[in-house]
């Protein structure tokens, strides 16, 4: 493999890896210097990564070399990196997880050019972009590729600290908590790549096998964070800025959806030594339920929709434990459906929370005479997190809940039952937005954000009358996956 | 440092391995953080220690780890030294409690013979490999009895850090060569940032606040408001002067079902510039007029006195602590009408002399400090008439005067403080500067009162 020597900084040769993860960290640099200046900042880096984005998910890699006459140079971009152990290269399976990152975090950007999240938010998010991107291109490492990543997101969830609590003088729980499923899981996978180590020696041993099988599956299941582990999820969504929620719940997911399939690529006989299915939908069913249940009582704004986002994580992870190859189509799907939902309830909620002072129940009570497109993104986004009728979840709901109701009835209607409880929440939570107005000297919502938020609102409804949009994207990176 | 480890050899005999898992266990059962920073480096180095009697590893790269897990309590040790004293916020219950767990899991391990082995290389003795078993699952039993009963940074970091201890030394017993070591130490050093950064932030929103066990408020009301991160004791505030308003039976009726005022955003790092919306303007010719014509005003001036003095006994009732009557001598003596003295009911003790005011109210400290210099001090001084409080005429009440001097915004004001971003800081600040005389006054009695708070205040280990 032709990987890049950093000795030999005059080839003319630059291996893509390098050239991503490079740019990132000198546009964080750059960024965190003028930080000041929000406006600017977040526009160069919502550019930067909505074109890289672009360029990343139609890229050919068999294509020839690219020149950047600019700099003399020519990218090359099957070239790998190699250094300290790792190895990066841009495979065809890292290309959708890539661009996805980059889009969602452009996404961010552009949000954030009108409300701010916090000075530090460009930065630090594109130093954890080129984190997530590390973890997308890694061909090896000092340990196998996939057994080495819950080490590195121990790394990212630390650094994501910082814009998830962005400064403000609020409980610590989220932030603090959102550590833990990674730190308690890292060794497990470590002990389980020097199991793994022996099995190559011995591929047909039962008790190794057992043991590499036991090992990843408990560590996977924490990593997942369902109940009783989900309470980062929640606390995160209350106290955090909504938009860097958003973008780091996401990105941490994604990161994960592609552990999983890597990790039940490499080891395929895990799902015939362990019950990981059983553990799977156990602990999908629990996290639904407590999410339905949880959101049918949250009165918080943030809470509500972090319960709402558990809730529709939960028919994701019971959807990881159902047999068959045609579930991970419904897993992507699911995925990206969530994806849309999220963001038009960030939006939204972002809005509300700048104009209702973080919050504050007298600002917030009323507050969708004067913020209509807002308060309807929020509202709209988080029943689509509960699969409700005519939003952007529905189709994803229906169709995981069809999947799981053909292997037992009852697991969905328990999460039919669940999903009512978060309708109740929203339903509560829209008479609250749209009852009496009590601050009468609340502004009327900005134009540019009433309308993103229509925006929003018009990408959900979309989706919701038109899944089969999604297909055509799915099917690629189902494909760009299996190679 | 390699013959540190020698000389210290003890620690891998099997007396030195209970040493180190007892450390383990007073960590939780102190609750300190004094003793879990430094329990922290002796499990680390124990560890080390453990490890370096198999012979499997070098003893650089056991000193590399007791140096990155000391430079981890270096960090947060920092940040707990920048923080103010505060106890902890999320509870871990008492000493007893966390000593009947840590029995109850020995009890367990004891009982139940899970027959646990962990893997070890070849080379490695089966005793040495069982007291390393036996050492490693009890140091990650203890971080996750810590990770469950805590729920503050420094405790969490703490519990994080002692969970990667047996994690990195087990790391680069199995996989000596591949560099994991190297990432383990990187991670332990990013854990550690972050909970540092956590603590300080931590330590923005929570203000202590005494849990008086005499008081008449049940604590567990006091340990929600503890919980509460909206909530800033009043502590705070001893050194200003509340408007000595008397209590009277209508104020109180009128403050029934008024709730604390919610008008800022919860949470916020606050500004100055915070005091911009538009102020409740002080017409004084307005006043002088009403002066003039007082008598005739009687009977509307004392509706207006209610209307106002609800309104400052409301404040009154949010800010002040109800047993501060003992502190500030003169709220007797202002007593119009219905003397507090006369009328010994109107100390209510069912009040909660804990009162709290949101964290995020726009009021900054300072300008708060200057708006609650006492009011009385700024009206004329024929009103207030400390030597004889039974001579004060009920038609000069305070309230009165208030009622003259403030005109009511165009916006309703529900509550004084509560809508204090009406607040005029121009107004507060030239309020304020006349009382600098009067402030010095009372600079020692303030000073004593402020030390017996601060005493009060003076808490806890556990933090």
């Amino acid at each position: 493999m032709n990987c890049f020597d950093p000795a030999t900084l005059n080839s003319p040769n630059i291996s893509l890896p390098l050239l991503i993860l490079g740019g990132l960290f000198l546009l964080a640099l750059i960024t965190y210097i003028f930080r000041s200046w929000e406006w600017l900042t977040t526009s160069v880096a919502a550019v930067i990564t909505g074109w890289l984005a672009l360029w990343l998910w139609n890229l050919d890699l068999s294509a020839a070399p690219i020149q950047l006459s600019l700099l003399n140079r020519v990218i090359a971009p099957t070239g790998c990196l190699e250094r300290l152990g790792f190895m990066l290269q841009v495979h065809p399976a890292a290309i959708p997880v890539l661009a996805t990152s980059m889009a969602l975090a452009c996404i961010a950007f552009v949000l954030t050019i009108r409300i701010s999240q916090g000075h530090s938010f460009v930065p630090f998010t594109l130093i954890l972009l080129a984190g997530y991107a590390l973890l997308a291109m890694l061909v090896s490492g000092p340990v196998a590729a996939p057994l080495i990543t819950p080490l590195l997101l121990v790394g990212l969830s630390s650094i994501g600290i910082y814009i998830l609590q962005a400064g403000r003088a609020t409980r610590s729980d989220g932030p603090l908590r959102s550590l833990i499923p990674a730190v308690l899981t890292f060794p497990l996978f470590l002990i389980a790549s020097w199991y793994a180590d022996r099995l190559a020696l011995s591929p047909r041993d039962p008790e190794l096998m057992n043991i590499v099988s036991l090992l990843l599956t408990v560590g996977i299941i924490v990593l997942l964070a369902p109940v009783p582990l989900h309470s980062a999820m929640a606390d995160v969504a209350e106290t955090a800025p909504p938009i860097v929620t958003m973008l780091l719940t996401l990105l941490y997911q994604l990161a994960l959806l592609h552990l999983i399939y890597r990790v039940l690529t490499a080891y395929p006989f895990i799902p015939r030594t362990i019950p990981l299915e059983f553990g799977l939908t156990i602990a999908g069913v629990l996290t639904a339920a407590w999410g339905g249940i949880a959101a049918a009582g949250a009165e918080h704004p943030g809470r509500l929709w972090g319960y709402a986002a558990l809730h529709d994580w939960g028919l994701l992870i019971m959807l990881l434990g159902i047999p068959g190859n045609t579930n991970w189509q419904i897993v992507l799907f699911l995925f990206a459906l969530r994806a849309i939902s999220m963001l038009t309830a960030a939006i939204g909620l972002s809005a509300i929370e700048h104009a209702s002072r973080t919050f504050d129940s007298e600002w917030l009570q009323g507050i969708g005479k004067r913020m209509p497109w807002n308060s309807a993104a929020f509202l709209i986004g988080g029943l689509g997190l509960a699969g409700f009728p005519l939003s952007a979840g529905f189709t994803g709901h229906w169709v995981g809940l069809m999947t799981v109701a053909s292997n037992d009835w009852r697991i969905a209607a328990v999460v039919m039952v669940a999903s009512a409880g978060v309708v109740i929440g929203f339903i509560r939570m829209a008479r609250t937005l749209y009852g009496p107005l009590i601050q009468t000297r609340l502004l009327n919502e900005n134009p540019v954000g009433a309308l993103l938020a229509f925006v929003g609102i018009l990408i959900s409804a979309s989706l919701a009358l038109s899944p089969q949009l999604l297909t055509g994207p799915i099917e690629s990176a189902l494909l760009a996956l299996s190679r | 440092m390699t013959s540190l480890f020698s000389s210290f050899n003890f620690f891998a005999s099997g007396t030195g391995i209970i040493l180190t898992c007892a450390v383990a266990a007073a960590m939780i059962l102190l609750w300190d953080w004094r003793a879990s920073l430094i329990g922290l480096i002796v499990v680390q180095f124990g560890a080390a220690a453990v490890a370096l009697q198999t012979g499997q590893i070098e003893a650089q790269l056991m000193i590399v780890q007791v140096c990155i897990i000391a430079l981890c309590t270096l960090i947060l040790a920092i940040s707990i030294a920048q923080a103010p004293r505060s106890p902890t916020i999320s509870q871990s219950g008492n000493w007893i409690m966390r000593l009947l767990m840590l029995i109850l899991v020995y009890t367990a391990l004891r009982l139940f013979d899970f027959n646990f082995s962990l893997p070890f290389p070849n080379a490695i003795e089966a005793s040495d490999a069982l007291r390393m078993t036996v050492f490693f699952i009890w140091i990650s039993i203890c971080a996750l009895l810590t990770l469950g009963l805590s729920n503050s940074p420094l405790f969490t970091g703490v519990a994080l850090l002692l969970w990667c201890v047996p994690a990195h030394v087990f790391a680069t017993l199995l996989l000596p060569e591949s560099g994991v070591s190297v990432l383990i130490g990187i991670v332990e050093l990013l854990i550690a940032l972050g909970c540092s950064y956590l603590i300080l932030t931590e330590s923005l929103s929570i203000k202590q606040r005494p849990i008086v066990s005499t008081d008449i408020t049940f604590p567990v009301e006091g340990r929600r408001m503890l919980t509460d991160s909206s909530m800033v004791p009043i502590g705070e505030m001893t050194t200003m002067d509340i408007p000595t308003v008397p209590l009277t039976a209508e104020a109180r009726q009128a403050m029934t079902g008024v709730t604390l005022p919610q008008t800022a955003p919860r949470g916020t790092i606050l500004s100055d510039t915070n005091l911009t919306d538009k102020p409740p303007r002080i017409n004084r010719a307005q006043a002088a007029q009403s002066r003039a014509a007082q008598s005739r005003a009687a009977q509307s001036g004392a509706k207006q006195s209610q209307k106002n003095q609800s309104q400052i006994n409301q404040m009154q009732a949010n800010l002040s602590p109800s047993d501060s009557s003992q502190s500030h001598p003169r709220r007797e003596t202002l007593t119009p009408g219905t003397p507090t003295q006369a009328n010994p009911t109107q100390a209510d003790p069912t009040q909660n002399n804990q009162k709290w005011v949101r964290s995020g109210s726009p009021l900054t400290r300072t300008n708060l400090k200057a708006a609650q210099k006492p009011l009385t001090d700024s009206l004329p001084s024929r009103q207030v008439d400390q030597s004889s409080p039974d001579q004060y005429s009920p038609n000069q009440s305070l309230p009165n005067q208030l009622a003259e001097e403030v005109q009511e915004p165009t916006q309703p004001t529900p509550n004084l403080f509560g809508t204090s971003t009406h607040l005029d800081k121009d107004y507060i600040n030239s309020k304020a500067e006349p009382q600098q005389k009067s402030k010095k006054e009372k600079t020692g009695l303030s000073r004593l009162f402020n030390r017996r708070q601060k005493d009060e205040t003076d808490l806890p280990k556990d933090r």
